[in-house]
């Protein structure tokens, strides 16, 4: 019974599959030095851009596809992909949102992403990425007063180019790995932040990212500088069409936290994740680092990770600053044949370093699940700190949950502690539910809820109610 | 070039030296596969992910030789466990002098090796022959090729072995040599044994023991296996060491590191069978620089309702470096499994190194797994509170050392053993 209440459960579809028929003005698939030089003129980009993109290029040329996550997929033919797409737009692109394609509104209206700004109901400044490159930021007038920079990463580029020469690849070097060396040569857009001293960010910045068009592959960027004594919370959200064939999502996400800063970073990642039977969905391939710089500064990952075929993604935290700290809360999802290796790194350098790892995993179907993290302390991190859990619940018997946690250790005052569990849901827990009068999906939805509380309660408010439902959504059809 | 072939020259007259022993065609054929197999993958390198802590490279830099016969007459060790059957090995080679197998039960074969392959070579052949999947640990075909002798025992069914059996390996008065001693052990349906096993040094410096144990647990029968390692401090030890579990079987490992520069010990453990329980038990002790004590641990749940837990304590000082690695693997069959694993370490020097790494991949839904892991110091409050009542600093730490251990030790079910692998561990490891 609890098998055919799981069947129905899993087999719910994508809401967010849809697609948009619009206009857009697409490069030929393949990459070459060529497409480089087109998305830089195109972007009209200052000298030093091109040249980091071109070394990039070279040096992923050098590169091959790591083979070491726990993730099946067949190679990717990386010259098979559109690295440019964009929706036609003027010349100088739009300057309000009434100059922004009435098409794209609705798209966004359809998810549900609140880009007039008179229509929304808390203050959530949004900047939409649809396909290559970012359509709308709202609110930026209100932004400006205080002194915050959002912005997209092109206008950045325009307009603050000394920030971005400064930060870009500071965090994320293009040599770190073959991913980010893949994006920083073919990044089309993404957006900015930068905090100024002593600003706490008047509302919660936003970012939802779209990829409509077919075969192209979807390459942003996202920089966050939180300056001295500054504050920030930012979202991300991400959905994509349902299409036959995979399609790469290579992403980088950059934060800089100085003395006393503190930035917040949340993620719903729902892209199509393919059907039942694994057919489509998107290879979701991000590297996410933010570096503690500044003495008391924190950084704060938290992600829901409910789509994708395929999520290979470590959000990680080097703590750099004395007395820094870095969080990491995850709960990630995956069903029928969704594959997902993620984790986090904590990277201790500076004395009384803290870090904190909560991660916790779900599978149904035939969903793999791995969780791989690192913390590594070094020989000068006096007095460091880690805390790690992490637990896996399985809801059928043809997933797996895996568990990778490398430990490393160079210091003797440091104190680690891990823990993990893996299990599935007690059949003691669903009795106790069903007496009380709950049906099976909302006894299995309880206890999946209540196992994911503690992630969900780090997020911001709109988005943990979002959260909850995106995963009884997911989850439909699973539990057993 | 890779490192087995720089190595092969020396290698080779070794293995000549092998196959110009009087043996039967079959191991002949064997050995010369094996040998194969090694140089084929060389020596294990950093860049394999079951060897990412550990480099065995310097092992190419001495050009080891088989060690010539040992004329010790008498144990130099303190104290050997009274009231066991013991059986010595001079440096890789069985001693019939210093045994005393007297109180062995008259069913039981204990042969060394060497004697055994000629007398019982057909109860040997099939387990020497059997299939199995690529190991991982690329110097155990290396032991194969050369094993020479090692321990061969067989218990028959229903057989109860009294007293424990003390194989002791002393590798003396001798430097640079390579010793590849193998242990077969199997144990009947519902038999019972406790082996311990074993490794201390006399007057030998910078040689290299790979050794490798095979352990046969039949349905019903009940295996305890001490190890205990204590090489001189400049010599490496390998060992590889695989357990086969049948139904309703059960096995207690402890193992005692705490001599060597290099060591490096690699348990795999089958449960292929329904209802085995495995209890796995370790101790590490560094006390020199640049000393590295590394513990891989695979236990491979195939089938339902098996128990495996693992507890692993270490204490670290000066620049040593400590590797854990346990692994538990549950395959979509392996229901009701529950796996536990441990690993608990103490740092007592602000250059030791910890790498820790409890893994658990699983692929069934009905099971229990946890991990944990945790490095720290010495609590200061506990530290304190000992001080507070007169107690002097060195000692008190060592009583906090001694604690944190205790609880490993407490697991050792024996109690003469438990006693002797006290007395062992606090003479040489200072505690």
């Amino acid at each position: 019974m609890t098998n055919q209440y799981l069947k129905q459960i899993v087999n719910k579809n994508y809401q967010y599959g849809f697609i948009t028929a619009i206009e857009s003005e697409t490069f030929a698939p393949g990459l070459s030095e060529e497409v480089i030089r087109q998305i830089s003129k195109l972007k009209n980009e200052p000298e030093f851009m091109l040249a980091w993109r071109l070394k990039a290029y070279q040096h992923w040329l050098t590169l091959s596809p790591p083979k070491w996550a726990h993730v099946n997929f067949p190679e990717i033919d990386y010259q098979n992909i559109i690295y440019y797409s964009a929706p036609k737009v003027k010349k100088d692109g739009p300057k309000s949102l009434e100059e922004v394609d009435p098409k794209l509104l609705e798209t966004y209206k359809k998810l549900g992403i609140p880009l007039h700004e008179q229509g929304r109901l808390a203050g959530v400044a949004v900047d939409a990425v649809f396909d290559s490159v970012s359509v709308a930021t709202t609110f930026k007038t209100k932004l400006a007063e205080a002194g915050v920079i959002f912005c997209s990463f092109s206008e950045a580029v325009q307009e603050h180019p000394e920030l971005v020469e400064k930060y870009l690849g500071s965090v994320v070097p293009y040599r770190d790995n073959f991913f980010a060396a893949l994006n920083s040569a073919v990044f089309s857009d993404g957006s900015f932040v930068y905090i100024p001293a002593g600003v706490r960010c008047p509302m919660e910045l936003s970012t939802y990212f779209r990829i409509n068009a077919a075969n192209t592959g979807q390459f942003e960027r996202t920089l966050i500088i939180a300056d001295r004594d500054s504050h920030v919370s930012y979202l991300e959200g991400c959905t994509a069409p349902m299409r036959d064939e995979n399609q790469l999502h290579a992403a980088v996400v950059e934060l800089v936290a100085l003395d006393n800063a503190e930035i917040k970073y949340s993620t719903v990642q729902n892209w199509y994740p393919g059907d039942e039977e694994g057919r489509g969905g998107i290879y979701n391939f991000v590297t996410k680092r933010g570096a503690c710089r500044g003495k008391h500064s924190k950084i704060s990952w938290t992600q829901i990770e409910t789509g994708s075929a395929i999520t290979w993604k470590y959000p990680s935290v080097i703590l750099q600053g004395d007395h820094s700290v870095g969080e990491f809360y995850s709960v990630a999802l995956t069903n029928h044949r969704q594959q997902a290796d993620t984790g986090t790194k904590m990277i201790h350098m500076g004395k009384n370093t803290r870090s904190t790892i909560i991660s916790k995993g779900i599978s149904a179907g035939f969903g793999q699940n791995t969780y791989r993290g690192l913390v590594r302390v070094l020989p000068q991190a006096q007095g460091a700190r880690n805390f790690t859990q992490c637990e896996s619940l399985l809801l059928g018997d043809t997933c797996g949950a895996h568990t990778f946690p490398y430990i490393e250790v160079k210091n003797p005052t440091a104190k680690i502690e891990h823990e993990a569990y893996t299990s599935k849901i007690g059949v003691d827990q669903l009795f106790y539910c069903r007496q009380r009068g709950l049906s099976m999906e909302d006894a299995v939805c309880m206890i999946v809820n209540g196992f994911c509380k503690r992630v969900f309660n780090e997020l911001p408010m709109e988005f943990a109610v979002e959260a909850q439902k995106l995963l009884e959504v997911s989850l439909e059809g699973s539990v057993g | 070039m890779s490192a087995a072939l720089r190595m092969s020259t020396w290698l080779e007259s070794l293995f000549t030296d092998v196959s110009a022993d009087l043996q039967p065609s079959w191991l002949q054929v064997f050995r010369a596969q094996q040998f194969e197999k090694f140089l084929h993958r060389g020596l294990p390198t950093r860049k394999e992910e079951w060897w990412k802590y550990t480099n065995v490279a310097y092992l190419e830099k001495t050009k080891f030789s088989f060690p010539v016969l040992s004329e010790i007459t008498k144990i130099p060790l303190k104290k050997t466990l009274d009231s066991a059957i013991l059986m010595v090995f001079k440096n890789g080679r069985f001693s019939q002098e210093l045994s005393r197998t007297h109180l062995l039960p008259p069913e039981v074969i204990l042969s060394p090796l060497n004697q055994a392959i000629i007398t019982h070579e057909n109860l040997i052949k099939p387990y020497l022959l059997k299939k199995q999947p690529e190991l991982r640990n690329s110097l155990a075909y290396l032991n194969s090729a050369f094993a020479r002798d090692g321990m061969f025992l067989y218990v028959p069914e229903n057989c109860i072995v009294p007293y424990p059996i003390h194989l002791l390996f002393l590798n003396t008065e001798q430097d640079d040599f390579i010793s590849c001693p193998r242990n077969i052990v199997i144990v009947k349906e519902n038999a019972q044994v406790k082996i311990m096993e074993e490794h201390a040094a006399y007057q030998a410096n910078n040689y290299f023991t790979n050794v490798m144990t095979e352990l046969y647990v039949s349905a019903y029968a009940c295996l305890d296996y001490y190890k205990l390692q204590n090489e001189s401090s400049t010599a490496t030890h390998v060992a590889d060491i695989q357990v086969q579990q049948k139904h309703d079987s059960h096995v207690n490992t402890f193992f005692a590191d705490y001599g060597s520069r290099l060591a490096r010990e690699d348990l795999t453990v089958n449960m292929h069978e329904r209802n085995a329980a495995c209890h796995m038990n370790g101790l590490y002790l560094l006390e020199q620089d640049e000393q590295q004590i590394d513990n891989h641990i695979y236990v491979d749940h195939v089938a339902t309702n098996c128990n495996s837990s693992m507890l692993y304590k270490g204490i670290l000082d000066k620049k040593s470096q400590a590797v854990f690695n346990g692994k538990v693997f549950a395959h979509a069959g392996a229901k009701q499994t529950h796996a536990k694993q441990s690993n608990h370490n103490l740092l007592l020097s602000p250059m030791a190194e910890v790498n820790t790494k409890p893994e658990l991949e699983i692929y069934a839904d009905d099971v229990k797994c946890t991990h944990g892991a945790t490095v720290g110091q010495l609590d200061e409050n506990a530290l304190f509170y000992l001080r507070a009542r007169g107690i002097e600093k060195q000692e008190a730490l060592q009583i906090l050392a001694q604690a944190f251990v205790e609880e490993v030790m407490q697991k050792i079910a024996d109690p003469d053993v438990k006693k002797y692998i006290q007395q062992q561990v606090r003479q040489h490891a200072n505690l």
